[in-house]
This record gives structure tokens, sequence and C-alpha cells, in this order.
């Protein structure tokens, strides 16, 4: 009678995935997209996004894939044509704390003096089904602040 | 057979190229545009003799500076050959450039070929006069849309559209130095071009009067709504909070154009409307938003009448209606009517808003056209040789009406009040204190028996300065329709009931909109302090409506009966949080209405007057006036002559559309019973209306017409 009931219990926690530990690891999919605080979710589904981290003993990894294009070390920057080259300056994953951050630039090839610093920080839930989080974008010419915008995201944990 | 056949069809071919390259022309006609949507439409007459002027550059070499007058037709026609070029019209005071067309294209077409759309003219007022003086210094201000992002372009070339509309002013004028600063800020709002950033950032109104720049662009007002626009079906609150942020921005813009206007006094603006992706649907799968569908094409309107109403004119680049035509007419999903395909869809980050540079090419040709730019031959973006229909429907200034009265309200303070009245008086000023609360000065009175004009749109004027130094207690003069000025409170919005004010000086500043108070940085006066006199105007303009079943607003005239309730006022306008002690005055030298449209005619004096008296009636015969819809009876008080106080203070009431009978022979008759007499000895007047227009009331002892404005059967 009593092994049932735990046998009950297991069953129930396994259904809901209450118990299992939050965590990074995983692949995660762009579900929302917006524009600062903005209500409105502008992610179309053209170029489907996913995010895959994975807590290896030689260190996390993080891989990103846009559609069709090659799966790349995150962060990246993909354009049209696919991913382009940053100057990665920071990239922190810490499991513990669920967060993963990124601060990377890029310059212009054909317009010389505009440069673009890129900050990416995403946050594990509480309930570890989703990394929300922004990128901000900020603009500069010849060294001046040439304004921002921020996107704030939602990825949501993939279906296995 | 063959040999003779392929000799045939070349030789029509180069009877068909010959007119071609001949050709290297413009053309167009100047017509009075009656209903102002900047089409030739049937019944609009032209417009003779008015001035055109054709400056630039023939590929072949040399200059090309032509004026002429238009033909009788109101047409003009130049054959310069291939090359750059700008056209300038000058009507005179008279009348405006009644703006650049925003007709869609039929259904499922695109008529002109890519990028071109459909020609969209405007004109700059000085650009050939500064070419000729050797300079053009171009100022691209605005958002992420004047800075050419997408992240389709991630990498750039950035501000491309400007750059080439600047080496096209240049191919115009090679001769002179043609710059372009590339001034605007990416994510920046309307709030943003009134915040003075100093040095290193120049995508604001104080840089721009550093700078003193012969042309300005600026693209912006999208982002004001960036964080107010709601998803999906907007809550109410949700509604005002966005509707307050439109309202912000339009007061933002109003200071921006006005001030650059009277602070850059050489210059030339054009001011783009805004591009959404989200209005249309004009990509199949891809979800528009109701706020956007219902709003844009309100906030689009707001622009162009922004640019309208101002004291000297600013153009409009039409990018709105070239992009794309909303699918919602029941046709078949993708038959839209603009460009397809012109939105920066996916990326990372994510776009959906941005053009393609595609896209961006629509933006530079209608950019290029709003300044009354002609390329011809391999300078156009199509090749074309030769342009026509490029026509201009002008605006005619009917009448400049005044305020009768005034109020001082909220512990408001004038002397000299009446001084505002009279805009031509000298510059005799009402004295206005403000600066320590919410104190107004209103003007109204305005009148409303000019029936023969027919209203097309209105502007609102002021000329004023100041003495004494306004520190943070600010002051703002705006116009309203019904006097109200501000919605009640808790005033719910909709698109047919927000247009309660017209602001004319003073924008937004750092506590608006109060429910979105976000930009503590901006200005409420650019130049608060004004020394001498400055004029500032707006077009006053009313709700719009949609008829059954349309897809678009209709935007209505303001009427004679508007007016009536319209006032103007100064009014304070401290920024939250200050001392309110500022002490100043704003010196008023007037405030006006200014009518645009056309005059119907006005019917004649009645003539023959009899009178006779028979049991107890009044019995007036008289000479019938033809066509006349109606007949008006006025009493007045003998006492009161020679003045006349019929309709005030008549001693009986005037009998509008009083009963008559026709008597034959030309005469009419018109009986006035006991009950309807006057009880005491009285003058009477009598009036016909002819297509609502009102016959004079006759002439007084010296010859002048009897007050219009105490006629009051409208």
């Amino acid at each position: 009678m009593r092994g049932t009931i735990v046998s009950l219990i297991l069953i129930l926690l396994l259904c809901t995935g209450a118990g299992l530990p939050a965590s990074l690891e995983g692949d995660w999919v762009l579900v929302e997209q917006h524009y600062g605080k903005g209500a409105r979710n502008i992610l179309g589904d053209e170029l489907p996004v996913r995010l895959s981290i994975h807590l290896g003993a030689g260190g996390p990894a993080v891989m990103i894939r846009a559609g069709d294009h090659p799966a790349a070390s995150w962060p990246v920057w993909i354009g049209p044509d696919g991913p382009a080259a940053v100057t990665l300056q920071e990239r922190t994953v810490d499991p513990a704390a669920g967060t993963v951050e990124a601060r990377f630039t890029l310059a212009s090839p054909s317009d010389p003096g505009f440069e673009f610093d890129v900050a990416e920080e995403y946050r594990l839930t509480p309930e570890g089904d989703a990394l929300i989080g922004t990128m901000t974008v900020s603009f500069r010419r010849d060294g001046e602040p040439r304004g921002s915008f921020v996107l704030t995201s939602r990825f949501e944990r993939a279906p296995r | 057979m063959i040999r003779r056949r392929s000799s045939l069809l070349a030789l029509v071919f180069v009877a068909a190229a010959v007119p071609s390259l001949m050709a290297q022309s413009v053309e167009g006609t100047l017509f009075e545009d009656l209903n102002g949507n900047g089409i030739h439409d049937a019944g609009e007459p032209a417009l003779p003799g008015i001035p055109v002027a054709l400056y630039g550059s023939p590929a072949a070499g040399g200059t090309v500076d032509q004026t002429s007058l238009t033909g009788a037709a109101g047409d003009y026609t130049f054959t310069p050959g291939n090359g750059c070029y700008l056209l300038n019209i000058n009507p005179g005071p008279d009348y405006r450039f009644s703006g650049t067309r925003q007709d869609l294209y039929p259904e499922g077409s695109t008529p002109f070929g890519f990028p071109v759309g459909m020609p969209r003219f405007g004109t700059m007022e000085n650009g050939i006069a500064n070419l000729k003086g050797g300079a053009l210094r171009f100022a691209a201000l605005g958002d992420s849309i004047a800075y050419n992002w997408s992240s389709c372009n991630f990498f750039g070339p950035y501000f491309v559209y400007s750059r080439a509309v600047r080496d096209r002013l240049q191919c115009v004028a090679p001769a002179a130095a043609v710059s372009l600063d590339e001034n605007a800020v990416k994510g920046e709002h309307t709030d943003d071009l009134l915040v003075n950033d100093g040095a290193s950032d120049h995508n604001n109104l104080f840089a721009m009067i550093a700078d003193q720049p012969e042309k300005i662009t600026i693209s912006i007002i999208g982002n004001d709504l960036l964080n107010v626009d709601p998803a999906g079906a907007p809550t109410q609150a949700e509604l005002n909070r966005a509707v307050d942020e439109v309202l912000d921005s339009r007061q933002n813009l109003q200071e921006t154009l006005s001030a650059l206007l009277t602070e850059v006094p050489g210059t030339d603006i054009a001011l783009n409307t805004l591009y959404d992706n989200l209005t249309w649907d004009c990509y199949a799968g891809t979800a528009t938003s109701a706020f956007h569908r219902t709003w844009v094409p309100i906030m689009d309107q707001i622009l162009r009448d922004l640019a309208w109403g101002q004291i000297r004119p600013v153009a409009v680049s039409e990018i709105a209606a070239e992009f794309a035509v909303e699918d919602l007419d029941g046709n078949p999903p993708g038959s839209c009517t603009g460009f397809d395909g012109m939105i920066c869809r996916g990326g990372i980050p994510t776009d959906n808003i941005h053009p393609t540079n595609n896209g961006y090419q629509i933006l530079r040709e209608k950019v290029w056209e709003s300044a009354g730019g002609v390329s011809l031959g391999g300078g156009d973006a199509v090749g074309r040789t030769a342009m026509t229909g490029v026509d201009y429907g002008l605006l005619r200034r009917v009448r400049r009406i005044l305020p009768i009265s005034f109020a001082d309200l909220n512990g408001g303070q004038s002397v000299n009040q009446e001084a505002a009245f009279d805009d031509a008086d000298g510059g005799l000023t009402a004295s206005i204190t403000l600066g320590a609360g919410q104190e107004e000065f209103r003007l109204d009175g305005f009148p409303d028996y000019y029936d023969e004009i027919e209203i097309v749109r209105v502007i609102a004027g002021v000329r004023y300065r100041t003495t004494g130094t306004v520190n943070d207690d600010f002051y703002r003069m705006e116009a309203s329709l019904s006097g109200a000025f501000r919605p009640p409170p808790g005033h719910d919005y909709t698109p047919f009931d927000w247009n309660y004010y017209t602001p004319i000086v003073g924008g937004g500043g750092p506590n608006a909109p109060a429910s979105n108070s976000d930009y503590a940085g901006a200005e409420l006066l650019v130049v608060p302090d004004v020394t001498s006199l400055r004029e500032a105007s707006a077009m006053v303009t009313v709700n719009p409506v949609q008829d059954a079943g349309a897809v678009h607003y209709r935007w209505p005239a303001v009427t004679h009966e508007d007016l009536s309730t319209t006032a103007v006022r100064v009014v304070a306008a401290p920024v939250a949080g200050t001392l309110g002690n500022d002490n100043y005055q704003v010196e008023l030298d007037g405030a006006w209405l200014d009518l645009y449209g056309s005059e119907k005619p006005r019917p004649g004096e009645i003539e023959g007057i009899a009178v006779s008296r028979g049991a107890g009636d009044l019995i007036l015969t008289f000479d019938t006036l033809a066509s006349a819809d109606r007949y008006n009876l006025y009493f007045g008080r003998l006492a009161a002559l020679p003045g006349y106080d019929h309709g005030s203070s008549g001693p009986a009431t005037p009998l509008c559309d009083a009963g008559v009978s026709d008597l034959g022979g030309g005469r009419t008759q018109m009986v006035v019973g006991s009950a309807d007499q006057p009880a005491e000895s009285a003058y009477f007047l009598l009036t016909g209306h002819v297509d609502d227009v009102e016959s004079p009331a006759g002439l007084d002892g010296a010859g002048v017409e009897i007050d219009r404005s105490q006629s009051v059967c409208r």
C-alpha cells in the first residue's frame, strides 16, 4: 500500500515536471520579441531561432541557429547572409544564477565610422521553463553615441 | 520577305524613338484645388499666369534657369534636355500649394514602376535660390528610417536615401557646395527633437538653429508609439495612453516645425509620413495591428496637416501612400496596391519594421520628389526622359477673420486686450501676464456669417513677443474649434473623438503626456523669450469620420458653425515641480483664422420693397430674388439707428425662412401676422438666401454694407 502511494507521487512529479532542477541546460526556442516595453510580439515565423546550452565538464557551450543557417557559437550577429563576425568582449554563463550574458561589438565594413555595441542578457525564470532578457544594440558613429534600441525576448524550452 | 519585315520594324522603332528623345521635357498644370486633395479633378479651374521655375544642369552641359507663367489652361512645359533639375512654383501670398497627392494606386497595380511609384511632387521654397547662392547644407534629422537602418542592412551603408538626394542636389548645381549632415539618431522620438544634446548630437532644434542648414528632412514619430502601442484588441486604458502619445507628438512636431521656420529662416523642410508595416495587411499570414490600422492613418493625416498649417510651406514626403494600401476591402489577400515585399522580415535581431534596401529606394524617390526634384535621362531611377502630369494644386486664402471678444480666465491678467483683435494695427499688443499658475487669456467671437465661403482648410495664427524672462513657467498657444481645448476628465478616446485642440506654440514638454511623462529633458519652448514679433500658425482640423462601408477615413472641413465656437488662447504652462514664480508678459499682436477655399457668388439685395397693412397683418411685397430658397425678415429698434441692432436686440424675433407667396410677374409677398410684429415702431430688413448664401441687408447711410453679423438667420 505504502509502495503504491510512493509510486503515485513519483508519477505525478514526473508528469508535472515538478522537482526537476531549473537548469540552463537544453534547447531553447525564441517565441517572443518586443521592441522595448512594447506589448506587441514582433517575432515572425520567417527565421526560427534556437539557442542550445550545454553545461559540460569542459565548460559551458552555447550555440545559436537561425532558420537554415548553420549553427554558430553564441553570441553572434546573424544577417541576411548568415552569421557575421563579432568582436567578443565578454561572455558569461552562470549555471548557478541561471544567467547567460554577452557583450560584443561590430563595425560596419561598408560605412566606415559606424560601430555597434551589443549586449545580451537572459535569465532563467523561476519555473525553469523560459529564458527572458534583453538585447540592447547601441549605435556609435566616429565614437559618438547615435542612439540605441532594446529588444525584449523570451525563449521557451524546446520540446524534446 | 523576312529582310523586308525587319526593315519595317526598324523603321517603326526609329520613328517611335525620335519623339521620346526630342521630348526631354517636364510639364504639368497648376489648378485651383477646390477639395484640397492634390489631384486635378474635373471642374477644378486652371490657374493661368502663375510663375513656375526650373533650374538645373543638363547632361549636355550648361545651366537651365527658366521661369515661365502658366498658360490659359494652367499649363507649363519646360524642355531642358536630360539632366538634374528643381521645379519651383511661386503662387504669391494669396495661394498655398494644396499638398502632395496621397491618392492610392488602382487596386492590384503599380502603374509607375519600381522604385518611383506614383509621382508625388512638392517644392522647396528656397532651394533654387540657395543653390544659386552657392551653398546648400542639408540636414537629415530623425530616427532609424532617416538612418536607413534595417536588420537586412545591418552593415550599411547608411543614410543612403539622404545621400542620394544630396547627390542629386549637387547634380542640379555642380558648382555649389552641397553637404549632408547625417544627424538622425536611432530610436529617437519627437520629444528628442526638443532636447539640446550639446555638440555630439545634432538631431534637435537647438543644433539646427546653430547650424542654419538650407534643407532639413525629418523622419520621426514612429518611436513615440513604440512602447505604448497596444497588442491585439486594445483596452480603452491602453488606447487612451497611446492617444496621449499621439497628441503629445503632434505638439512636439508643431513646436519643431514652427520654430525651425522662424529660427532657421532660409531653410526648406520636408516631413516624411509614417511608413508602418502593421497598418496594412499586405503580407499573407502576417498579423497586423488593430491599433496601427486604426491610428496610423490618423497620425499620417496629422503629419500632413502639421506641414500644411505652418507660416511657410513645409513639404511632405509621401511615404505612407506609396508603400501599401490596406487590403480590407474584400479583395483577395495579397492584392495590395502598393509595392510588396519592402519590409525587412526576420533577421537577428528581429526587424519586421524597417524597409529593405528596395524599400529605402522608394523613400529616396519620394524625398526627391517632395523637393520638386526632376531627373531626366540617366539620372532618373527608371530612365525617364520626359515627365508629364507634374501638377500642383493650389488653395486660395479667401478671408482672414479676427476675434471680437476676450476673456481672462483662471486668474489671468491682461491689459490692452482689444489690440489683439487686429493683426494689422502697427504692432499694438495685448499684454498678458502669465507665469504663476494656470492663467489664460482667451480670444473668440470669430465671425461665422461669411456663408459664401466654402471652407476647405483653416489655419490659426498668432503674432507675439514677450517681455521679462521666461525661466520654467512656460506658455502655450492653442486653438480649439469647440472652445473646450481638452476633453472632459476621464474621456475615452476613439478615432472619431480625440481632436480637441490645435497646438500652435509649445511642445508637449517634460510633463506631457500626463499618462507617460517620460521625457524629462524635453523642452516646452524652443525659444521662450521672443524679443521681436514672431508668427506661428497651425492647421485647425476636426475629427475624422468613416462613412458606412468605407475603408478609409474622411476628413470633413471646418464649418461656419465651428467658427462660431472657436477660441484661441494663450495659457500658462508651468513645468511640474517648479515654483511658478516667473515674471513675464506675452505681448499678443494678433490672432486670426485664415479661411482657405472658394467663394460662391453672393446674391444681390432684395429690391422693390413695398409695405402695406391689412386686417392687422403687415404685408411686404418685393422683387423676387432669382433662385432664392428662403427669405428672412429682421426687426430692429429705431432708437438704435444709425446703428443696427436687429438680430441681437431687436424688438421682435427675426423671421427666418419666413413664409412667402409668389405673386407672379417677378413679385413675391410676405405676410407678417400681428403676433410676429414688434410692439413698437421699428425698422425692418429683408434678405434672401440663394444656395445658402444670404443677400446683403442693405447699405447704411455711409454706403457701407450693414453689419452682416446682425443677420443671424443662417
